[in-house]
């Protein structure tokens, strides 16, 4: 081991040996071995590598955005979890980035159920909401509402979501009643949601909280990273596929599939700020569709749209034609998507 | 853990004024967690970008590392030599990062058979309890027929022309489903493959917001 693991570190094995080593790794009679080997390689002279400035940047914020209002307790710790892979954060980070390249677009809306909008006034204050500002309490069925902020909230049934001037130029609060899926609009005021004893702090952008029984809270994550905490201040971190049951006492994370998990709002479709491209990905997934767009150019035009999953498709594509100017055609599962679209 | 004390820091060394450094650090003092951050995050991010080979996963070594340092600041006081602990719990985040790649690297060979559209239909593959779990939550995600027609081919090992006629569906339908079931899975589990990136994309949006 000693010896293909100098060979890995100096650069100079071979993909077999580079194997072996991996499988020798796996083996947790090697472990101490491995602990071993580090250290003494830790010292030694190897090319450095400059860390982008930016990247160091972003995470020295990050890391400080977790300060919480008690330390923690000593003994805990955070596991990483063997399934939400670095490259899995790539290729998120390559969507935001994607993201933030498009523009800012015009928001549709088109549902038959009655909808609270607070239309997308970043920055602004909503003080002239009658405290306590009830952002949403309606007959139980599934409504999507936007925050000042931009991020987008689907309410499940009769959940009830609460902010008392709660946006602030340093964070954004909001308190949940019954169960939400929350997809957080990135910001550098941190975003947390209180459900009983419960805080939810948001360091990424998506996930999901009942809180139906105030005693028993569940968290699943499907985007990002977030902190939860409970009144003795311990805390644990989840990431993407990772749930939490958070009771009186314990914080119980679990590994889940989030197609069981969120049921609930898989018939939704939010789109926010998406290229044409992946907004028709999504439906033709969904629907079984070929899609092809007569200019390559218009798949780039950005989208910000919801539906409730009962339009028909027909309805769904004029909207997302509609936004950018474009139009299109349905013959049998084809959609072409024509017109020149933004520029 | 590592034994700390025949492993001293050569090459960066403390800074001048870091025991003033730490005792602002200990009561929160943001500024001073800066400074010593970027003194020392060259040497973990570069140590473990060597080892890795991937900026992302050296970014996150030295964030996991960090956070740890500024969650526990209260245990500062006790600590003689800074630089020391540091790197041994950035040691001990190379060590998990390594044994991730392994199980990555695990998982990869075990599956490469079934994702292949060029190999012959794998027969039931020995695949370890977690990869096997992950292997599940990537066939979730596939649309049933999809779903369907994968588990014909790969698992029990049917020709095209057997679920062709199973299904009642033409042999060409059999293969377009197929091959976009196996594209679907390698985006999912993100297998390198050309001209992939729209799909895992669109498989991730899909994810979130719908």
């Amino acid at each position: 081991m000693a010896y293909l693991f100098r060979r890995y570190v100096e650069k100079t094995g071979t993909p077999g040996e580079k194997e072996e080593l991996f499988h020798l790794i796996l083996n947790a009679e090697h472990d101490d071995t491995l602990r071993r080997l580090i250290a003494e390689t830790w010292n030694e002279d190897h090319p450095s590598y400059p860390q982008d400035k930016s990247r160091a940047d972003s995470i020295l914020r990050e890391i400080l955005t977790h300060r919480a209002s008690e330390p923690p307790p000593a003994a805990s710790t955070t596991t990483r979890p063997p399934l939400p892979s670095a490259s899995f954060n790539r290729s998120l980070r390559a969507i935001l980035f994607n993201r933030r390249a498009a523009s800012i677009l015009g928001i549709v809306l088109l549902s038959s159920l009655t909808f609270h909008l607070f239309h997308r006034s970043k920055g602004s204050s909503i003080e002239h909401l009658p405290p306590p500002a009830v952002a949403a309490q309606t007959p139980p069925a599934d409504r999507c509402i936007t925050l000042p902020d931009g991020s987008k909230i689907l309410l499940h049934k009769s959940a009830r979501l609460d902010y008392q001037s709660g946006f602030t130029t340093k964070t954004r609060e909001v308190t949940l009643h019954g169960e939400a899926y929350f997809d957080i609009h990135k910001d550098p005021r941190p975003f947390i949601v209180h459900t009983g004893a419960v805080r939810t702090i948001v360091l990424g952008t998506a996930f999901n909280i009942n809180a139906n029984n105030e005693r028993d809270i569940v968290i699943t994550v499907t985007k990002g990273k977030v902190k939860v905490e409970n009144a003795k201040g311990e805390f644990s971190i989840l990431r993407r596929d990772e749930q939490l049951l958070a009771d009186s006492t314990h914080l119980k994370k679990t590994q889940v599939n989030l197609g069981v998990a969120l049921a609930w709002k898989k018939t939704w479709l939010l789109f926010n700020d998406v290229t044409m491209r992946e907004a028709m990905d999504t439906l033709a997934r969904r629907y079984h569709l070929n899609v092809s767009f007569a200019n390559p150019a218009a798949e780039n035009c950005p989208v910000t749209a919801t539906f409730n999953g009962e339009e028909p498709l027909g309805a769904i594509v004029n909207v997302l034609s509609k936004i950018n100017n474009m139009d299109f055609t349905i013959d049998h599962d084809h959609v072409l998507i024509k017109g020149e679209g933004c520029k | 853990m590592f034994d700390t004390r025949q492993n001293i820091a050569v090459k960066t060394l403390p800074l001048t004024d870091e025991n003033e450094l730490l005792a602002r650090v200990v009561e929160g003092d943001e500024r001073a967690f800066g400074t010593i951050f970027h003194h020392y995050r060259r040497k973990i991010y570069s140590y473990a970008f060597h080892l890795s080979g991937d900026a992302v996963q050296a970014d996150e070594l030295v964030q996991e590392t960090f956070l740890k340092v500024w969650l526990h600041r209260e245990k500062l006081p006790q600590i003689l030599r800074f630089d020391n602990y540091l790197f041994t719990i950035a040691r001990n985040q190379v060590f998990d990062m390594l044994k991730k790649m392994a199980k990555e690297a695990e998982f990869r060979k075990q599956i490469a058979g079934l994702l292949d559209p060029e190999a012959n239909p794998v027969e039931d593959q020995l695949l370890s309890r977690e990869n096997e779990l992950r292997l599940q939550h990537a066939l979730d995600q596939l649309p049933p027929r999809q779903r369907l027609i994968f588990t014909l081919s790969r698992h029990q090992g049917m020709k095209h022309e057997e679920i062709a006629e199973q299904l009642q569906i033409s042999r060409h339908t059999v293969k377009t489903h197929l091959v976009q079931a196996l594209k679907t899975l390698r985006s999912v589990l993100r297998f390198p493959a050309d001209g992939l990136l729209p799909t895992l994309l669109l498989l991730l949006t899909h994810h979130l917001c719908s």
